[in-house]
């Protein structure tokens, strides 16, 4: 098991996020969170026992609308990493309510892992913090073109069905890993905005980017 | 950071037995190393999030304006001589615009005084926008002992364990705990909380390195939410893990409240389930209606006068809503077909009045002792079978003789299953075979015979009259019988003493009136039996035998009688009923 390193433990942080990763066993979720968290590979298969996280610190810039630099703040990542057996269903389902935003993660060489995506949401629906959570959907292993079973528009279309962000990662070449968790806590920081600023009626406070201007929507839903 | 195993604590201990059935232990450790891990984690974010409410709470000590005609923060005069005034989008009070923070959302922008921007801040960087409030308690007391030791990975220090152990509990019943409280604006309640403790806080302002002034006021501010921190309170005071101060004792008081209230709630589904069952229950037995008749029997003439004058609220049994009643009639125990009798069929009416007599011949007072009368409502469909509305039955002994008796009874729902007769079922072989069976059961009555006896000493001879039959059991198909008597007198004297009646056809109540002589002495009458029987008459085929009796001095009860009633009574007719039965008969055709 995985140690972190000795700066992770001060509380020189803005701001402590949890996410989590869900999916199918063996899509990848566990070697997609190290590459993220210490940028390498480890290609041997071993599955997760139960529940996991890795930690990381990362800087965040909030965007003036009038486009210079905003404030930057520390934020400490908390990575968690599940069991995508269904004998640590209950388990891991119980660490779903603490998670702030979740990485849904598919296998682009399994259709199988694919199809389970819908059962997956639904397992969030009932036991996320809120009927409509931060989500976006990674399918994972884009490297290997030549076994590839979930084509590019198919899962485009589900993310669009769903409203939520997409991206093809590859936990082995690290393409798009940190774009898909830096999407990911964008969207919970503007959660947190909205529902901090809620009481002063603000409009929403949507970005250009048609993608995330779908998550306000949404997120008007949430009970915060 | 170290990875030594931690002891099984609250929480593993909780858990263990959902999962021990799937999980081994050795996974068992690796999930709770994990669990572990994430307190320190959490431990270390507590400390945090108390910095953070120790900087607010510095920040409202400072507060020198009244908000209205002065600055809220810096107390600088107000209005056309000083600095403009902008108003907090929070707290509402007016400050100047040195002491105001702007914030450049759209669609416009917005002025916020330092404190509730700090206010602000805190619940972003706290987590409290996420949970609903700030969910966690953190105890002062075992910080300073386990704090520096906390920080040499080298150890495995006792300490670690306890704060652990502290936490580990409080995590688990969040989930439980965040549900029931209703979103609430995330500004508007604390200022008013935090700045009540801030005004009941004295001291200097505490550094950050004064850990235990520190904890003092967190505690104190977590204090002010109720709901989240009686919760938490309430659950460590439970655990005794630290001796309950007084106000966790008023939180424990309240967590007890809370149990009762949810018991209660959880009870009154089931006591509602009980009034319905209590009242569908009534509404049935209500339903099927009452029946009002009268009964009298006639001794004299040896009958039974049931009158049915009407009926009340009958269960409707028709899509119309309606129903078609009847009223149906047996005599208990005996062969159902042959002692039913039945009222006309009033059409489209729940109150039907029928004011209908139905006549039971034949009844000795034997019979009123023993029998019961069975009264069963029934609704008739024209292209189905009869249906069952209700029933009710009069035992007979409870009449007084020629005197009538008036009923009004509700209708009962007795459905028996009814026992399967012979009638038109077994006939030929079958019949025999099934007699046979019945050897040492109980005899079933087929009917009776209404017979006459008088010794005429002049024509020195025995005159049998066979008057008639009722209630005979149904032998044929088509619900009846061809029935006719033979009468012998035995021991047997030849030809003579046998004789037979004429064939009534496809009735259960044939009327005879046919009358047989025998030439014998007086004196040797005493000796002799007469044998009657009741038989079916089917053509082609062996005649069924539906029923007998003898009379003589060894037979019994009535039959005895009128047989010596006979003898004694020289030259006068005594006419006798006589129940017939379905005793073992040898068959002479």
């Amino acid at each position: 098991m995985f140690s972190s390193s000795s700066t992770m433990t001060d509380g020189d942080y803005d701001y402590l996020i949890k996410l989590l990763a869900l999916g199918d066993s063996g899509v990848g979720k566990t070697t997609f969170l190290y590459r993220y968290t210490d940028n390498k590979f480890n290609p041997k298969f071993i599955t997760t026992v139960g529940i996991d996280f890795r930690e990381k610190r990362v800087v965040y810039t909030t965007n003036s609308p009038n486009g210079t630099t905003g404030k930057t703040f520390k934020v400490h990542l908390q990575l968690w990493d599940t069991a995508g057996q269904e004998r640590f269903r209950s388990l891991t389902t119980a660490f779903f309510r603490d998670a702030m935003g979740f990485l849904l993660m598919f296998d682009l060489t399994s259709q199988q892992s694919f199809l389970n995506v819908r059962n997956w949401m639904s397992q969030l629906q009932a036991n996320a913090y809120c009927e409509n959570p931060d989500i976006v959907l990674v399918g994972n292993k884009a490297d290997l073109a030549d076994q590839r079973e979930v084509q590019e528009k198919q899962a485009k279309e589900l993310a669009d069905k769903y409203g939520i962000p997409y991206f093809e990662t590859s936990a082995a070449t690290g393409s798009e890993v940190d774009k898909a968790v830096v999407t990911l806590l964008d969207l919970v920081m503007k959660r947190m905005e909205q529902c901090v600023e809620k009481p002063s009626a603000d409009a929403n406070t949507s970005d250009g980017s048609s993608k995330l201007s779908a998550a306000p929507a949404q997120q008007k839903k949430c009970a915060c | 950071m170290t990875d030594a195993v931690m002891g099984t604590k609250g929480v593993h201990v909780q858990s263990g037995p959902c999962l021990g059935a799937e999980l081994t232990d050795e996974e068992k450790e690796i999930i709770n190393n994990v669990i572990a891990r994430a307190e320190k984690m959490e431990a270390m974010e507590q400390e945090r999030i108390g910095r953070l409410v120790n900087r607010l709470d510095n920040m409202k000590k400072t507060v020198c304006g009244d908000g209205v005609s002065r600055c809220l923060l810096c107390g600088e005069q107000l209005g056309g001589a000083g600095d403009r005034a902008v108003v907090c989008e929070d707290c509402k009070k007016n400050m100047c615009t040195k002491c105001g923070v702007q914030t450049n959302t759209r669609p416009r922008s917005v002025w916020l005084c330092k404190i509730c921007s700090e206010q602000r801040e805190v619940w972003k960087r706290s987590g409290a926008w996420f949970f609903k409030g700030l969910p966690k308690q953190f105890l002062p007391s075992p910080m300073p002992i386990s704090k520096p030791k906390e920080r040499s990975p080298h150890q495995t220090p006792a300490a670690p364990p306890v704060t652990m152990q502290t936490q580990a509990p409080v995590t688990a019943p969040e989930p439980a705990v965040n549900p029931p409280i209703a979103p609430k604006p995330p500004v508007a309640p604390k200022p008013a909380h935090l700045q009540t403790q801030s005004f009941s806080e004295d001291g200097d302002p505490a550094s950050p390195q004064n850990t235990p002034v520190m904890m003092k006021k967190t505690v104190n501010v977590h204090a002010a939410r109720p709901v989240s921190s009686s919760t938490a309170a309430g659950l460590e005071s439970d655990r005794g893990v630290y001796p309950p101060l007084s106000s966790g004792s008023a939180d424990r008081e309240e967590l007890k409240s809370v149990s009762p209230r949810v018991a209660q709630h959880q009870n009154a589904p089931s006591v509602d389930d009980d009034d319905e069952a209590n009242s569908y229950d009534s509404d049935e037995a209500t339903t099927l209606g009452s029946l009002e008749f009268t009964l009298l029997y006639d001794q004299g003439n040896s009958s039974l006068h049931c009158n049915i004058i009407k009926a009340k609220g009958l269960k409707p049994m028709d899509s119309n809503g309606l129903a078609d009643p009847y009223v149906k009639l047996h005599l208990l125990p005996g062969a159902s077909k042959s002692t039913k009798l039945r009222t006309k069929t009033l059409r489209n009416t729940r109150n039907p009045t029928w004011n209908e007599t139905l006549v039971y011949h034949g009844l000795t007072d034997e019979d009123m002792q023993r029998k019961t009368l069975r009264l069963s409502v029934c609704d008739e469909d024209k292209f189905g079978h009869n249906e069952f509305i209700g029933e009710t039955r009069v035992a007979l002994k409870k009449l007084k003789i020629n005197q009538k008796k008036n009923f009004n009874i509700c209708l009962e729902r007795v459905v028996q299953t009814k026992r399967s007769s012979t009638a038109g079922g077994a006939r030929g072989i079958t019949l025999y075979e099934d007699e046979t069976g019945k050897d040492g059961s109980e005899l079933e009555e087929r009917g009776r015979i209404l017979i006459s006896l008088m010794y005429s000493t002049q024509l020195g001879r025995l005159i049998v009259g066979v008057v008639r039959c009722v209630h005979l059991a149904a032998m044929d198909a088509n619900g009846y019988s061809d029935p006719f008597v033979k009468i012998c007198l035995k021991p047997d004297m030849g030809k003579k003493a046998k004789n037979k009646t004429q064939i009534k056809k496809k009735t259960l109540n044939p009327e005879f009136n046919e009358e047989f002589s025998y030439e014998i002495k007086h004196a040797e009458l005493a000796k002799k039996t007469l044998d009657i029987s009741v038989w079916d008459y089917d053509i082609g085929k062996c005649n069924d035998y539906i029923g007998g009796c003898q009379l003589g001095i060894t037979a019994k009860g009535e039959r005895l009688k009128h047989w010596y009633e006979c003898l004694k009574n020289k030259d006068k007719k005594i006419e006798r009923w006589h129940t017939l039965l379905n005793e073992n008969h040898v068959s002479s055709d």
